[in-house]
């Protein structure tokens, strides 16, 4: 979903991160059940959202 | 020991030939694979992930790999964004925001293969709402989904 949606800004940049072989980041954002996505560096959310809420989601993150 | 199977093989040769558009470069760092690593840290994945990207890129001439080392060509990575090892970057003709850090497996092998479709197709499948809602974005966004190997 992540990837899709970077396709259609060249603002957004998407990474799939692979959680047992980043286990600084993955304590550092504190990663218990996946999908974890994480935006900026600072929203979160847990679980795999649909294309609308994850839209919401990221706009909420640069109000 | 090839990591695809010949049958699936056969399969992702026949979707790639029905449905890549323009060529997609798989832009992959890496860790020269000496005995003795570069740096202390070990990069325990990196030559599987490459293995496998090489066998992906085999598969159309349309799929173009590039493989560079990390500690090598630290510009060239941080131009990109790249900060982690293994990591690939999906690059088409709608730009180059499409990674992923560590292997490629289980569940996410598919989720590479179409993302390669999509940049390739430069179509993203996402709602003509949602297309618009995300094209008024003027900042950075930075998505990271951590996920774990199925």
């Amino acid at each position: 979903m992540a990837h899709k949606l970077a396709q259609e800004n060249p603002n957004i940049t998407a990474d799939v991160v692979e959680a047992t072989e980043f286990p600084a980041l993955t304590q550092r954002y504190n990663v218990m059940a996946v999908p974890k996505t994480v935006i900026n560096e600072s929203k979160e959310f847990t679980g795999a959202y649909p294309e609308d809420r994850f839209v919401d989601e990221i706009l909420q993150a640069i109000q | 020991m090839a990591l695809i199977s010949d049958k699936d093989r056969n399969l992702l040769k026949s979707r790639f030939d029905k449905d890549l558009v323009n060529d997609v470069k798989l832009i992959y760092f890496t860790q020269s694979e000496s005995p003795l690593p570069a740096r202390s840290q070990e990069c325990a994945t990196c030559r599987e992930t490459r293995e496998l990207l090489e066998e992906i890129a085999a598969l159309s001439d349309k799929i173009k790999l590039e493989i560079h080392d990390f500690y090598a060509e630290s510009a060239m990575a941080t131009k990109l964004g790249v900060d982690k090892i293994p990591a690939l970057v999906i690059s088409g003709p709608r730009g180059d925001r499409v990674r992923f850090y560590g292997i490629p497996s289980g569940y996410e092998f598919s989720t590479l293969i179409e993302d390669i479709i999509d940049v390739s197709k430069g179509t993203s499948g996402v709602s003509q709402k949602n297309a618009e809602r995300l094209a008024k974005i003027d900042r950075p966004i930075h998505i990271q989904v951590f996920v774990t190997p199925t």
